[in-house]
């Protein structure tokens, strides 16, 4: 039932009341005419408080607003989505017309675990650090943490472009944008332009409201689950979901929450959680849903509010530096679900023994640094080991099929005598390409 | 009861309702609110009006809407048909739900047309009273469910049992006391989640948890009927270790509470409980396990109930004279729920934001662990037990600054800590073998002594001090090394920093998917912790090169030593080859 009201009694931020009003409901959609959207967020009495999405300057307080009757919802089409940019109300910014199809809330429902199936298959991107050592299973969600000042659109951009599944699957990539530059938009754009027949944006300009942004991963994680029920492969890539949280802190110091911990608010945890959580895997006829959100970490302290809390909520993490994934700070949580099972049986040992050959390198720079030599044979192996590990299997800006990057593994175990790593004898004998002392 | 305000999670009601008196309320009441029949609680009083937390999204729900009150506490059914089914923090059965939950739907955890077999075990005219055992039900093949009177009802006799078909609903039998009056004895009961059930004693604890994880069994043990915490940041293994105990602890009932946390890992639990096999029977683990799911992604407010719901699905199966074991992952998440809701009533916060309760609530809830001499069980001597372990997850992985953590810590016995860099190393479980505790290697010091005595390990504490030794010692020479190099030390300290990280990687380390590695035996960790005990005496001095080497050598044959299925040969093949050497 459409309800219309004429008066606003408080405008406070984005928060705008109204009062004497009955028969509006929790979560619904108010559009304030002349102006924007708005969502009903507490029921007093007769005062009804709403959020507008597109913050408060220029309201009135003889605004004109009309109670929708329904929740906030967004158009959806399968067919025609693909090559499209969407704004944080889930209407086009490509200049093009309005999407015609099914009506879908933007925050879905909880998925019931019990009907979700298993981790099955991979995407590969082609990047060996993460194909590896943190293989990402379908249906998984991972952050790839990176500085603030650090840009790592060059790797969504490759995994927007080089991302795909074994076999003959159907496979397409949602794109979120939260709080974009004007110059990353662009670039982004072209990367669309690219891969148009399997990716669809959803944007949120840096410049515009940060209210809209809260819609963002929820919109971009709805179109993927509606692709995912019709049997698609999906893979959610969003950056930056710091942007996501601060945002969030915004919104909620506005509505005048008590903060928790650095001045975020105390559902920070949930929150994230009800974005990442849209991770799913269906289980065929059916597909999935995979998320790659990339977060801003200040001082790379993942002990920061946001990463930390996001590490609790995700299944590993991908961190990078200086354009290059820290591995001994990798980690996907689902890989055993499909490494040595899907992939080659030496996957897993192999990997494992480059990282921690890799871990004992590091220690040993460390006693470098501080002015000891190395002497020792096997130590100055592992130091060799450590260069090429950098030089040629970190690096980002790769394009290897998963069997490379695990021949590339085993070339650079070569440099390692045998018996320091700790792999079961058959498959050591039988890949092992360095030559016995 | 009419809503007047509906902000988040917080429903307001006006008991008052039209011009009449107050509607009488309880704290902690359940009640149904808004037409979709959501479910919540009364957490305030305020004169004419009361504060309602809705376990579930509110969307939708209006001003002027109905609410009712049940007259009772938020319940839970326990009977047949729980074993084997995973819920939710409320203890509807998830099953019941299609792709998505729908909110307002209740699906009650017991399936209320299934007749189960029910064979009494008391006759007509027996006295009974609260716990009594009159029957049993093969609920599966794991699990004889003991049916007993209702805890709280008085002295009497048995009326009219008889052996049958029954579903939960049905009458079973009567009990009649003193005074000549009926009480109906159902195969089900219903307890409220948030009060203790009660026993006839408690007892001190004598046994020791066997859990396969030899850190904690040897170095950390947790006794049975105790309690344990496992704090670690994100990415260390909390909850690989919580699932690893859930399979191989020696217990008769788990169940397993994923409260807060990934959906991802209670699939993987869901999925492949039903294909592992309890190691002892072969049968399905599921046959003996309880699992609730409520994910992260679920209200925070039903968060709460679920570690309530689960303790006392513990404390049912332990008054049935069995011993459960209850696991938590994680406390942290409750915690943070009581936060987002403290803050949303507008209590003033304590440490962190956290409520000044908090500590103090999850101490209640810790101690609903224990040893029992199970109620109406006195005369048969019926005694069950409950041991929790509980994961924390503090955050920025500050374990001495995440006021949660502290809480568990203080009041759990054992405190298992994981590491970072133990976890960045690979080495799992990641337990860091420095920062754990046992204080039950104080506390019950005694009741440790006479159990291992009595299983024929004797020398067990012996070589626990003795490898506990080898760690600190090779941890302390290597920080020193840390500062001047391998040269900067002697070739005997070199020598027990090389005993310490053999311990750290050949003992400590536990590969959980090999099936010989990932649980060890209480036979298998004493011949294990004996061949290091003589390995720590046996193993040569030489210059620091040629012991690395050895070392090396040795780490790779204990690691498939390990692996082996004839451990006592294997590791006595080490054993020679290094007294060979050595001559």
């Amino acid at each position: 039932m459409k309800i219309v009201y004429c008066d606003i009694v408080n405008i406070d931020g984005p928060i705008l009341q109204v009062r004497g009003v009955t028969g509006v409901s929790m979560g619904e959609e108010a559009l304030l005419e002349g102006y924007g959207m708005a969502k009903v967020v507490k029921i007093q009495g007769d005062t009804v408080f709403m959020q507008s999405l597109q913050g408060s300057m220029g309201v009135k307080t003889t605004q004109r607003t009309e109670f929708t009757g329904h929740p906030f919802e967004i158009s959806f089409n399968p067919e025609s989505i693909m090559g499209r940019v969407f704004n944080g109300i889930g209407r086009p910014r490509d200049a093009r017309p309005e999407i015609e199809g099914i009506k879908i809330p933007v925050e879905g429902a909880v998925v019931n675990p019990m009907r979700r199936a298993m981790g099955q298959g991979y995407i590969e991107t082609g990047i060996p650090a993460i194909d590896g050592p943190n293989t990402i299973v379908r249906g998984q969600k991972i952050p790839i943490y990176k500085l603030p000042g650090e840009d790592v659109n060059d790797i969504i951009a490759r995994i927007i472009r080089q991302a795909r599944v074994a076999g003959q699957e159907q496979f397409s990539v949602v794109f979120g944008g939260l709080g974009l530059l004007n110059e990353e938009y662009i670039f982004f754009r072209e990367v669309l332009e690219d891969a148009a027949a399997r990716t669809v944006m959803v944007v949120n300009l840096g410049n515009e409201s940060p209210i809209e942004r809260l819609n963002v991963p929820h919109i971009c994680c709805s179109f993927a689950e509606q692709l995912a029920l019709a049997g698609q492969h999906v893979l959610v890539v969003m950056t930056d979901m710091l942007r996501y949280a601060d945002a969030l802190m915004e919104v909620s110091n506005a509505q005048g929450k008590i903060p928790s911990r650095d001045g975020y608010p105390g559902d920070l945890y949930s929150r994230l959680a009800r974005i990442y959580e849209r991770a799913v895997n269906f289980g065929a006829p059916r597909g999935s849903v995979t998320i790659i959100g990339v977060n801003s970490v200040p001082d790379n302290d993942l002990s920061h509010i946001v990463a930390n809390l996001t590490g609790y909520i995700t299944e590993g993490q991908l961190p990078v530096e200086r354009g290059r994934f820290d591995i001994m700070k990798c980690l996907s949580r689902l890989k055993g679900l499909v490494v040595g099972k899907e992939t080659r049986t030496d996957h897993g040992p192999i990997m494992d023994a480059c990282v921690s050959a890799y871990a004992n390198a590091l220690a040993l720079r460390e006693q470098q640094e501080m002015g000891f030599t190395i002497t020792d044979e096997v130590d100055i192996a592992y130091l060799k080991f450590a260069d090429q590990f950098e030089n040629r299997f970190l690096p980002a800006d790769q394009d290897l099929t998963l069997d490379r990057t695990l021949d590339l593994a085993w070339e650079l175990a070569g440099i390692l005598p045998k018996r320091v790593l700790r792999i079961k004898k058959e498959i050591l004998d039988a890949r092992w390409k360095g030559k016995e002392a | 009861m009419k809503i007047v305000m509906v902000d988040d999670n917080l429903v307001v009601v006006d008991l008052k309702g039209m011009g009449g008196k107050g509607v009488p309320c309880m704290m902690n009441e359940e009640a149904f609110i808004g037409p979709m029949n959501l479910r919540g609680e009364v957490i305030r009083v305020r004169g004419t009006h009361a504060d309602l937390q809705a376990y579930e999204d509110t969307t939708g729900l209006m001003v002027g809407q109905d609410a009712t009150l049940t007259g009772h506490l938020l319940e839970v059914e326990l009977g047949p048909g729980l074993i084997g089914g995973t819920l939710d923090g409320l203890g509807n059965m998830l099953a019941g739900y299609g792709d998505f939950l729908s909110r307002g739907m209740i699906v009650s955890p017991l399936d209320r047309s299934k007749k189960w077999k029910f064979e009494a075990k008391a006759k007509d005219g027996d006295a009974a009273t609260g716990g009594s055992v009159i029957g049993v039900v093969h609920e599966t093949p794991l699990v004889e469910h003991r049916i007993m009177v209702p805890p709280l009802f008085p002295d009497g006799k048995i009326e009219g049992i008889k052996s049958g078909e029954y579903t939960v609903d049905d009458v079973i039998a009567n009990l009649v006391d003193a005074e000549g009056r009926l009480r109906e004895i159902k195969l089900m009961q219903r307890w409220p989640v948030r009060v203790p059930r009660p026993v006839s004693a408690r007892l001190a604890l004598s046994e020791v948890l066997n859990t396969g994880v030899r850190i904690i069994d040897g170095l950390n043990p947790v006794m049975l009927g105790g309690t344990a915490c496992t704090p670690g940041d994100f990415g260390t293994g909390k909850t690989m270790c919580q699932h690893d105990l859930a399979r191989h602890t020696k217990v008769k009932i788990v169940i397993y509470v994923g409260c807060g946390e990934r959906a991802g890992e209670m699939v993987e639990l869901i999925h492949e409980f039903p294909k592992l096999k309890d190691p002892e029977t072969g049968r399905p683990l599921m046959e003996r396990t309880v699992l609730f799911a409520n994910t992260s992604a679920m209200p925070v407010a039903a968060r709460e109930g679920s570690i309530m719901v689960g303790a006392t699905l513990g404390e049912y199966f332990r008054d049935m004279g069995y011993d459960v074991l209850l696991l938590t992952d994680s406390l942290s998440r409750q915690a943070q729920g009581m936060r987002e809701m403290s803050g949303r009533l507008g209590e003033i916060p304590g440490p962190q934001a956290f409520p000044a309760y908090m500590s103090a609530y999850l101490t209640r809830w810790f101690e609903r662990a224990g040893k029992v001499l199970c109620l109406g069980g006195s005369k048969e001597r019926r005694v069950g037990s409950m041991t929790t372990v509980a994961a924390l997850s503090p955050d920025g992985g500050d374990i001495a600054g995440d006021p949660p953590t502290q809480a568990a810590i203080q009041t759990a016995k054992v405190a298992l800590i994981l590491s970072r860099k133990r976890a960045a190393a690979r080495l799992f479980p990641a337990f860091d073998p420095l920062e754990c505790h046992s204080k039950y290697l104080d506390t019950s010091s005694e009741a440790l002594t006479r159990f291992f005595e009595k299983k024929g390990l004797p020398l067990w504490l012996d070589y626990v001090r003795a490898i506990r030794g080898a760690v600190v010692e090779g941890d302390r020479i290597k920080s020193q090394m840390e500062i001047l190099g391998e040269r900067g030390i002697a070739d005997f300290e070199y020598r027990k920093y090389l005993m310490g990280e053999t311990v750290q990687k050949g003992y400590l380390n536990q590969n959980t998917f090999d099936e010989n590695d990932r649980a060890t035996s209480l036979e298998r960790h004493y011949a294990m912790m004996k061949f290091f005990v003589h390995l720590f005496d046996i193993f040569p001095q030489k210059d620091k090169t040629s012991m690395r080497r050895l070392q090396e050598e040795l780490l790779f044959e204990i690691t498939q030593a390990n692996y082996a299925a004839d451990y006592e040969k294997a590791y006595q093949a080490i054993l020679n080859k290094v007294q060979e050497g050595g001559r």
